[in-house]
Order: structure tokens, then sequence, then C-alpha cells
């Protein structure tokens, strides 16, 4: 029968601590999330364009201490580019006017230990917006002479 | 001449809402076809989708052209490939516009009273977008799915169901499709035997009219093979309110009901009466006296009376009506060997949440809410003819005990449809066993089991089109017959007459299942 020593036993038992815990970070991270809602009588969160989501990774400098980052990005119309890069149809926001519906702050374990290994003087968070999709509604045709 | 604005996406990676593992891929393009033009200029009067409309006809005819199989996706609900193609996929969900109301001239004799409740709905309208617009109007949807998330056109083409069982699925109130196929050409298709729209409302249109059972019938359970949907009609009820009721019991007690659909005993608030919606949601292993491994949800049509139910907690941390599959789908696969069930029955709990003794009155969106992202969430689920229910459950629990996995087993009750290859075919009332969890290899070697123990058992059953599903064409015809087969087969000919356009609306799922060609 073996036997083991306490330092090992020890060890092994940190070991196992450590690979659950990486385990755990490496698939984990904060994320945080605000949904907008529709008016009453419903009242239900928005729909929004599930398939297309927008991410991008916002940083920050010295403790917050620089400017606030407003990311706030135009597309070219149907992405026609001339080759320097204007745009050739004029340019349009992702959500086409509908709007953002539902916004979602993501900090992975990575961004945590950049901000601990630079003490805070890197930091940043990935963040995804879904743009909302309803146009309302209107009334169908009427009559076959009058507006249709 | 404007153009319609569409966002195209070369080599995208696509997954659905629920990431789940082997759906989606790599796609050549990915399309999001807007209901604007290019100069800004505005649609035509009355019809806000017509740059949608033109943007799938372009999109349908460059995939022709470039020799790419395509297809629409919705919201991405599905739990299996049968809305991805890695060809060219199209996101619909800013095809977004209704019209809800039409004078009597737009739709046939027989309706002329109720035009004001006819809607059309472009394909990506989600089910809270409508919901939430036909409130608006008093008006509801006849029924929807477990969540509100899908498009209506999503819901619709893989037969998504609740559990009304005087209603059917949402296909079986579908009046009318507009579908865009070979050639850019647009289609209205309604049945010939129950015609809806007028043929003014066809003129309207601008598409051509085709009136034909069969057609509409394969078509509107079709899970995109007939082409591009890009709206349909549909008559919405009077705005209504759900009473909800939700009571915990053990499996025995609600054994009776679960395979007859007789009340008596469950101490439910109108009594004996069947609700216009009854669930029950079983954990497998839970099944002894005591343990309350049953679960009772019902739900009951009531007047709306304005204002309406009471309102919503106004703190923002509370968004009811979660489905099962995004409780289920989070952690019970990983419960250590033995602690499964005690697991499934913590989510449970949250998930359907007693209301006992007392109910709760919500609107029909409010009821049904969202489906939040599992991180795999998967499932599987079969139409089963009532009387064969109780068998159904011995087979169930014979794999759930042979090959444990995180997963509760709900029954709902769905009104048969006529649909040809709808899941939910089964007359006068199919019940649908729904198995929601997350996807692991201890799910997987339970799905093949149940798959092979139904095939063993002699019940007849039919899968859901959006979830796990064996992909063979014997699976097929066993679940149908050789009757509906052929006639979808022979619908799907008619209406797309070449092989190159039989190809160009079908991806492997299809190609699997032997109903592609």
């Amino acid at each position: 029968m073996a036997h083991h020593s306490p330092v090992l036993a020890g060890y092994k038992l940190l070991t196992s601590l450590f690979v659950g815990l990486s385990a755990f970070a490496s698939s984990g991270c904060y994320h945080y999330a605000v949904a907008a809602r529709e008016p009453p009588p419903d009242s239900q969160t928005v729909a929004i364009d599930r398939m297309n989501p927008q991410t991008t990774t916002q940083w920050q400098f010295a403790w917050g201490l620089s400017a606030m980052p407003v990311y706030s990005p135009l597309e070219c119309t149907n992405g026609a580019k001339d080759p320097t890069g204007k745009c050739l149809h004029g340019s349009i926001d992702p959500c086409h006017g509908k709007g953002i519906g539902f916004y979602q702050v993501n900090v992975p374990w990575y961004m945590l230990l950049l901000t601990g290994v630079t003490l805070g003087i890197v930091s940043g968070v990935n963040t995804t917006f879904y743009c909302a999709t309803s146009q309302g509604s209107e009334s169908g045709p009427q009559s076959i002479s009058g507006p249709q | 001449m404007p153009q319609p604005i569409i966002d195209v996406k070369p080599n995208r990676k696509w997954e659905n809402w629920h990431t789940t593992t082997g759906v989606g891929g790599g796609v050549a393009k990915f399309f999001i076809p807007w209901n604007d033009w290019d100069d800004n200029s505005s649609s035509p009067a009355g019809k806000p989708f017509v740059p949608g409309l033109e943007g799938l006809k372009s999109i349908v005819r460059q995939a022709e052209a470039d020799g790419r199989r395509v297809r629409a996706a919705g919201s991405g609900w599905s739990l299996n490939n049968v809305a991805f193609v890695p060809d060219y996929l199209v996101d619909t969900q800013n095809l977004s516009a209704l019209l809800i109301g039409f004078g009597p001239a737009f739709v046939t004799a027989a309706h002329q009273a109720e035009s004001q409740q006819f809607v059309f709905a472009q394909c990506g309208a989600q089910l809270k977008t409508l919901n939430n617009e036909l409130a608006k109007h008093r008006l509801a949807l006849p029924t929807m799915g477990a969540s509100n998330g899908q498009t209506i056109v999503g819901a619709m083409s893989t037969s998504t169901h609740g559990s009304a069982n005087t209603v059917g699925a949402i296909p079986d109130y579908i009046l009318g499709l507009h579908v865009v196929a070979e050639g850019g050409q647009d289609y209205w298709i309604e049945r010939a035997s129950q015609p809806a729209m007028s043929d003014a409302f066809v003129s309207w249109l601008g598409a051509t009219l085709i009136r034909d059972d069969d057609l509409f019938l394969s078509a509107v359970v079709g899970f995109g093979s007939f082409g591009l949907i890009h709206a349909v009609a549909f008559k919405a009820e009077p705005l209504y309110a759900l009473d909800l009721f939700v009571r915990k019991f053990d499996h025995d007690q609600v054994t009776a009901a679960a395979t007859t659909l007789d009340m008596r005993g469950l101490g439910l608030p109108d009594g004996d009466v069947l609700p216009f919606h009854f669930e029950v949601v079983f954990n497998p292993y839970k099944r002894g006296a005591g343990q309350g491994g049953a679960f009772v949800r019902v739900l009951y049509k009531r007047a709306f009376v304005p204002p309406g139910p009471s309102p919503l907690p106004t703190d923002g941390s509370s968004i009811r009506g979660r489905d099962l599959v995004s409780i289920a789908g989070l952690f019970s696969d990983h419960a250590p060997p033995g602690l499964l069930g005690d697991v499934l029955q913590g989510q449970l709990e949250l998930a359907v949440q007693p209301t006992a003794p007392a109910s709760l009155l919500a609107l029909p969106g409010v009821a049904f809410g969202d489906s939040e992202p599992t991180s795999g969430g998967t499932s599987i689920e079969l139409g089963i003819p009532i009387n064969r229910v109780a068998d159904a459950l011995g087979v169930i629990w014979s794999v759930t005990d042979a090959h444990p996995f995180g997963a509760p087993v709900a029954l709902r009750y769905v009104k048969g449809s006529d649909a040809l290859l709808a899941h939910t075919f089964f007359p006068p009332i199919t019940c649908t066993i729904e198995m929601p969890g997350v996807s692991s290899a201890s799910a997987r070697t339970a799905h093949q089991a149940m798959f092979n123990a139904f095939r063993a058992a002699n019940i007849p059953h039919a899968f859901h089109w959006g979830q796990q599903l064996p992909q063979d064409f014997s699976t097929v015809l066993a679940s149908f017959g050789q009757d509906r087969v052929n006639r979808w087969l022979a619908a799907r000919r008619g209406f797309l007459k070449t092989a190159a356009g039989r190809r160009l609306f079908s991806n492997d799922l299809l190609d699997a299942c032997g109903l592609s060609a």
C-alpha cells in the first residue's frame, strides 16, 4: 500500500484547486445588461436583432481619469466605399434609426487580470449592443379606390 | 432608381441564439436587408415593407446567379441546423413591418365582418413586437410558443406551439403566405378551400396568386424550403388576459390528467374544465410519492378589462416567463452523480414557480417572456397521439433511468394540425413531449437512446423540426406516413419546378431527411 507524504498531498490539493479555479475563470466573466422596454400596455422588452450583435472593446486608462470613451459607430450605406474608404452612398447608423434595444457589458477574466497587473492604469471591457427591430404598425389599405 | 439597403457581411460565423453545439458555422455571405432605400426616399404610401421585399428578391437572384443556396434565419431560435446554410444566410429580423386592420374589400366575403382583425406581418416581426402592437389595437395573437423572441415566420415554419388545445400551433392560424421564390418572383399562397384574402389584396400586394390546399399546407410548415417567406396574414383575436396557476404535485397525482386530459382531482381554479393551456412538467428523477416531481401549469383565458392586469414591477429586476430552455440548460447536467434529480428539482422550483393558491393575471405578451441564451441549450421534442401518452412516458422513464441527463419532461397539448409535416398533426389533440437541457455528451447519448427507444416501441410519433431529431428519410416516412410525405414533396416540386430551384432553397438537414430533391 502506497503512503503519500503530507507535502505531496498538499501539493496535489493545491494543484487541483488551481486547475479548478483556472477552468472556472476561463469560462466565466462578469456581465451586465440593460434591456429597453416597449410602451404600455404590454411593456415587453423591445425586440432586438439577435443575429447581429455589435461588439467592441472599450478601454480606460489612468484609473478612469482619461476622457469617458463613447462608442458611436457609423457604417457606409450598403457597405459601398471608394478605394480611399469614403462612403459612396452616405453613411448610416448600425441600427438604421431604430435605436439600441439591448446593451451588454462583459468583463472577461483577462481584463480583470490586466487591470490588476497594471494597478488600474489600463482597464477594459467588452461591450455589445443589439439593435431594436420594431418599426411599429400602421393600418392596412381600407378601400380600393382610396389611399392604399 | 433607389436600391434596397442590404448589409452584407462576408465570411461571417453564424450561431443560433442558444449556441447549441454543432449548430451553425461559417457563412459565405450574411445578408441583413432593411425596409429602407439607399437614397433615403420613402416607401410607397401604406407599403412600408417594399424595400425589404425588393431586398429579398435581390438576394434570391444573387444566390441563383452565384450558384449558392439561400435560407432565412429568423431569430435563431431553432436548436438544430434547420435554418442554417453555409452559403447565403438572411437575417430577416429588421423586416418587421406590420399592417393591422384591412378594409372589407381586401378579405374574402366570409371574413368581411372581421377584416379589422386581419394582420399582415413581415417575416422578421417578432412575437413580442406583434404582442405589443396588437395590444395597442386591443388585439392579441391566438396563441404563441413558450417564449416571445421568435420571428413569426420562423416560429410558423417549424410549427412552434404553446399548449392551446383548441387553437393549435402557430401555423394553424396563418391564413396566407407571401413567398419569394425562383427568379425573385413573389407569390401569395393560401388555401383553395378556405381563401382568406381577396383578389384586390393580391393585386394591391403585386404578387401572383396561388390558391392550393396542399401547397399551403406544405409551405406553412416548410422550414424555409419553399423560398424566402416575406410575410404572412392571420386574423388576430380581441385582446384577452391569461390567468396563470401553477401547482406542484407528485407524479402519480397528475398521471391521469396528463394521459387523458381529465382535470378531476387537480383542484384547479376553474374546477374540472380543461384550461386554455394545460401543461405538466415532470422531473424524471423524482417520481416517488412525496417528492413533488410534477408541476402543473395552466392558463385560463380571461376577458381584457381596461386598463388591464396589474403592472409589471418597476424596479427592472424581474422579467417573467422565462422558458424552460433558459433555466434547465444551465447547470443540471453538471450535477454530481446522484444529485441530478435534486439539482433539476431546484431549477424547476424556479422555472415553474408554484402560484397556488393564488393565480397571476397578465397579458399574453407578458405571460410568455424572453428566452435567455444558455451557452449550449438543446432540446428534443416529440408529438404523440393523446391516447399513447402513457406508453410514451414509460419509454421516456426507461431511457432517463438508463441514461440520466439534465432535462425535465414537459407535456403540452395542441390541437391537431392540418399542416402536412407539422409534428403536431395527430388528431384531435397532439401531446408534445419536450426535454430541454444543456448540449452535453450525456444529453446526446440520451437523445440517441430516445430515438432508438421510440423507433422500437411502435408508438406513433414525430419530431419537432427545430430541435434534435433523427435526420433520415425513413424516420420522416415513419413519422408522417407515405401520403403526407408524398403530398409535401409533390407540392414542393410543383411550386419549385426546377431541380436548381429546389436546391436553391434546401440545406444539409433537408438533404439528410430526403426532402430536398
